[in-house]
């Protein structure tokens, strides 16, 4: 019996449709994710920019050179541990935060209580707003002399911060703040999708058996959340690592080095310095410290989970 | 009992904490001006001084109609663009088993946790070695092509729930393949393409990285990038608090209405597959 | 209805075969359908029947063999040119179009003036009492409802071969039972070539003109439906067909007082002419006489279980062939009783063990 429609080339031949339609997309991820990414390494082993402005274009290859000096260079090394520093702990400061209230905001919304729906309307707002907005009135509610969060301090009789410009402390806090300000709704809202998802029998049954809050809590809605919960885990810390508005619209960074992360001083050494060699370089970094979280996350998301089946 | 209690404070002050800076902005839009800082005794409006002059000071500004006619442009051309190629996209992910399949989603799904932000870097450069900087097109470019893969997945995981017996119905009535994509799906895939559009334009309207490295000539000016430099004036002298705001309200309430009203829709479309894990 | 003019609307399935990666879902399947017959295509999930109606549809492409409609070969031909019509197990109904664009659509899609497609749906609609519903959408229907719109929607196409995939699986009993006369009612009417996938063997037996019965990819049997019910060719179209299934019955053949006999501890039925070797007995409920005396010819059984229909009982019996069934009369027995169940000689089946043909054996009256 012969297989005359089966094997790659007629399969292939029979599927034509399915590659005239991706073709669009196939073209925007070679042209516009692959290549960039290639272009950003082969920039990176270039000294472009390093002359200012006037050398568009003239570049020389000089092979791992950047790299050389971002990692021992008197002047760059400690700017290089400051961004990674400062990276991990954005991302990881932010998602410690997120996922406690989150999960506290959505266990308290996930009783029968009235007005309920007022409590999730509101609480999305936040979610709602473009955050760029956001972010600029946040820059100016934080302001040292004019801000309105100074104010309020004041009227308690407690003298001004300087959020964006004063001690690491002061301007993590800020930071800190206004990114739970703007994340917050969402891990609360996709946490409580997850919980309404449990069946309530489980719920009954256990108290029936006379489970506590917590206990309940433990045994039950946490296995079942769990997987959610480090998904938006692993992609948010991924997603906060490189979230660049917040930092770049309250404080560019500053004072000094104190809140810079990568992205942040990516774009700024790109357009501002125009030194694209060093900004490719940080990027090349970037990426693969993404790269290798990612994977490594997902290997254990998905160890964790089949444990747990 | 004091459970409940406890409950609703924690809602409540949260709620406050949610609501505040858009009250915020709210109440400063409407504030008289000149305003070079807001106290806080002046939360509570008080009705007389209730003007709507900033609001007119901003709708009038001869700049203004082009911020919006801009980012109109870029965001609606973009999304049209990025989810229209998307629908063919999602439609043949879902729906065609060919080889190499598999290795092009994860492939998808690898590129798409690559950050926006860093590519706008090597864009720049490859834009300007094309002369495309500080044009339309160059721009529409970056744009419509972050839609296209986002949005694809979006139609593709919504396709996924589409019985298939309904196009083989329709192959079998008189159509071929395309034309059931066509009358069958396309039609049936509506709700999924309105979301996909709002969410594609929304990227380019709240855009400042890109729009602000691509874009030199004030002719070519945004929203985002007019709000921006607003924003850099303020209690400096220059445009005031109330200018501000309501330049933040006129830009942002539209979208901020448009995300509660189709709350439901979005984040099951952002999360299909996520919630789950 | 407007005729198909000289067109025989026959189908011939060549040596089909069909493979899904590793998994041989038909094997060299030859099947024969004469112009107007009415096709069953019959068996247990996943024995393939619907794999063969949507190859001879073209939405699967078979592995091997060829198809053929009338005299054309229609391997090549996409669905929309192969001039058959289907309605799906769900219905498919398009849930964005009225029911009139629904069952107008494939009419659209051939380019035909409006005035002619307005002409036949609205016949079609009136043939199957469904003309107060043109102007509604699909989700507004009730299953019986959404039926005849898919019936509707193949009609109006006049096609050569009525594709039907289990479109009464989904309705309830009572509906499921007068909408099988009014499908062979129409089938009358029409005299289009039909084939209808089911496995519920009583819409087979009742509504086909011929049955094939499938197995594991394996076309079994092709016949009438009473030489499938009298006739059948293995052992397993025997305990499909039927209900209850027919009873097996283990044992071997022997040689004993010079006759050929079939033993199975201690029942012993004498055959004409047959082999030694091992061999089944198969034997239906309905063949079987229970009697509470005793006699040679009768096997010693306990009562394990009843099943009354109001119309049939059905009596469950354990003994030392093994557990038999058998129709009875009455309801009157009780769980442990002791009967005696005697074969009718003239309805014996035999089958090979291993490969479960039958075997053209007969039984013999002592």
């Amino acid at each position: 019996m012969e297989d005359a429609h089966a094997g790659l080339l007629f399969s292939i031949r029979r599927n034509w449709r399915a590659y005239v339609y991706l073709l669009p997309m196939i073209v925007v991820l070679l042209f516009l994710n692959l290549y960039p990414i290639a272009y950003t390494f082969y920039i990176s082993l270039t000294d472009f920019g390093s002359g200012g402005p006037n050398s568009f274009f003239n570049v020389k290859f000089i092979g791992l050179s950047n790299y050389f000096h971002i990692f021992y260079s008197s002047y760059y090394l400690p700017q290089t541990i400051a961004l990674l520093q400062n990276s991990v702990v954005w991302a990881t400061g932010s998602i410690a935060i997120f996922i406690p209230l989150g999960l506290l905001l959505a266990s308290l919304l996930n009783q029968p209580i009235r007005g309920k729906w007022i409590y999730r309307t509101v609480i999305l707002i936040p979610w709602a707003m473009p955050a760029f907005i956001s972010l600029l009135t946040w820059e100016n509610m934080l302001n040292y002399e004019y801000g309105i969060v100074n104010s309020f301090l004041n009227l308690l009789h407690l003298p001004s911060v300087n959020w964006l410009g004063g001690s690491p402390l002061d301007v993590w806090s800020a930071l800190f703040l206004t990114n739970t300000w703007l994340s917050f709704p969402f891990y609360t809202i996709v946490f409580l999708a997850a919980m309404q998802a449990i069946p309530s029998e489980l719920y009954e049954s256990a108290q029936i058996d006379g489970a506590g809050t917590w206990r309940m809590f433990s045994r039950i809605t946490v296995p079942y959340i769990l997987p959610t919960v480090l998904f938006v885990g692993i992609t948010g810390w991924l997603f906060t690592f490189n979230n660049f508005y917040p930092i770049y619209l309250l404080t560019s960074g500053g004072p000094g080095f104190t809140s810079e992360i990568f992205v942040v001083e990516i774009y700024q050494t790109a357009f501002q310095d125009y030194s694209f060699a060093i900004a490719a370089t940080y990027s090349v970094i970037n990426f693969l410290i993404l790269l290798v979280v990612a994977v490594i996350a997902i290997k254990y998301a998905r160890l964790t989970q089949g444990w747990l089946k | 009992m004091i459970r409940r209690i406890i409950t609703h404070v924690i809602l409540a002050l949260f709620a406050i904490f949610a609501l505040f800076p858009i009250y915020f902005i709210l109440i400063t839009s409407i504030s008289k001006i000149p305003l070079a800082a807001l106290s806080a005794s002046s939360l509570i409006p008080n009705m007389k001084s209730i003007t709507l002059s900033s609001y007119r000071l901003i709708l009038t500004n001869p700049q203004f109609p082009t911020w919006v006619k801009n980012s109109l442009i870029f965001g609606g051309v973009s999304a049209i663009v990025g989810v229209g190629m998307a629908a063919f996209t999602g439609y043949a992910l879902s729906r065609f088993n060919f080889p190499g399949r598999r290795t092009l989603i994860y492939f998808i799904i690898a590129i798409s946790q690559f950050p926006g932000i860093v590519l706008i870097l090597p864009y720049y450069l490859m834009f300007a070695k094309l002369n495309l900087i500080d044009t339309y097109l160059g721009l529409l470019i970056p744009y419509s092509a972050g839609s296209i893969v986002f949005s694809g997945i979006l139609v593709k995981n919504y396709i996924d729930s589409i019985p298939q017996e309904l196009e083989e119905a329709a192959m079998v009535d008189g159509y071929t393949r395309t034309g059931a994509f066509f009358r069958v799906v396309l039609p049936l895939s509506k709700p999924i393409l309105a979301l996909g559009l709002l969410l594609a334009f929304v990227g380019p309207y709240t855009d400042y990285a890109l729009a602000n490295a691509f874009i030199t000539s004030p002719g070519l000016y945004t929203l985002a990038l007019g709000l921006y430099k607003v924003s850099q004036t303020v209690g400096a002298g220059g445009i005031n608090y109330a200018v501000f705001s309501a330049f933040s309200f006129i830009m942002g309430a539209p979208i901020m209405i448009l995300y509660i009203v189709f709350q439901k829709y979005i984040i099951s479309g952002l999360t299909l597959g996520g919630v789950k894990g | 209805m407007v005729s198909r003019g000289d067109f025989l609307a026959s189908v011939r399935l060549d040596n089909i075969s069909k493979m899904f990666g590793e998994v041989r879902a038909l094997d060299n399947v030859n099947l024969y359908v004469e112009d107007g017959e009415f096709l069953v295509l019959l068996g247990p999930s996943g024995c393939g029947k619907t794999t063969t109606l949507r190859i001879i549809a073209g939405l699967e492409l078979q592995t091997s063999g060829h198809v053929y409609i009338g005299n054309r070969l229609v391997d090549d031909l996409e669905p929309k040119d192969r001039n058959v019509a289907m309605v799906f197990q769900s219905y498919a109904l398009y849930p964005h179009l009225t029911i009139y664009d629904n069952i107008a659509f494939g009419l659209k899609a051939r380019h035909e003036p409006k005035q002619e497609i307005d002409r036949k749906v609205r016949d079609v609609a009136r043939m199957l009492e469904i003309t107060h519903l043109l102007m509604r959408k699909p989700a507004a229907l009730s299953g019986g409802q959404r039926q005849r719109v898919a019936l509707a929607r193949a009609i109006v196409r006049n096609p050569d071969v009525f594709l039907l995939d289990e479109p009464l699986s989904n309705l309830d009993a009572k509906l499921r039972a007068s909408t099988r006369i009014e499908l062979k009612n129409l089938h009358l009417r029409l005299k289009s070539t039909m084939i209808f996938v089911t496995h519920d063997q009583v819409e087979a037996m009742t509504l086909a003109d011929k049955i094939a019965v499938f197995n594991a990819g394996k076309l079994l049997q092709h016949d009438t439906p009473m030489n499938i019910f009298m006739k059948p060719a293995n052992k397993f179209v025997a305990g499909f067909v039927g209900y209850p299934p027919m009873n097996m019955i283990d044992g071997e053949i022997a040689e004993k007082d010079g006759h050929a006999v079939f033993l199975s501890s201690g029942l012993s039925i004498r055959l004409q002419s047959a082999p030694a070797g091992k061999c089944t007995l198969g034997i239906r409920p309905q063949d079987i006489r229970v009697s509470l005396n005793p006699s040679d010819d009768a096997i010693a059984c306990t009562v394990k279980g009843l099943e009354r229909t109001g119309t049939d009982n059905f009596l469950y019996m354990s003994s030392d062939v093994g557990d038999i069934v058998a129709s009875v009369e009455t309801g009157d027995y009780t769980i442990g009783q002791k009967v005696y169940a005697k074969f009718d000689i003239s309805s014996l089946h035999f089958f090979d063990p291993s490969t479960g043909k039958a075997l053209p054996l007969q039984g013999v009256y002592a």
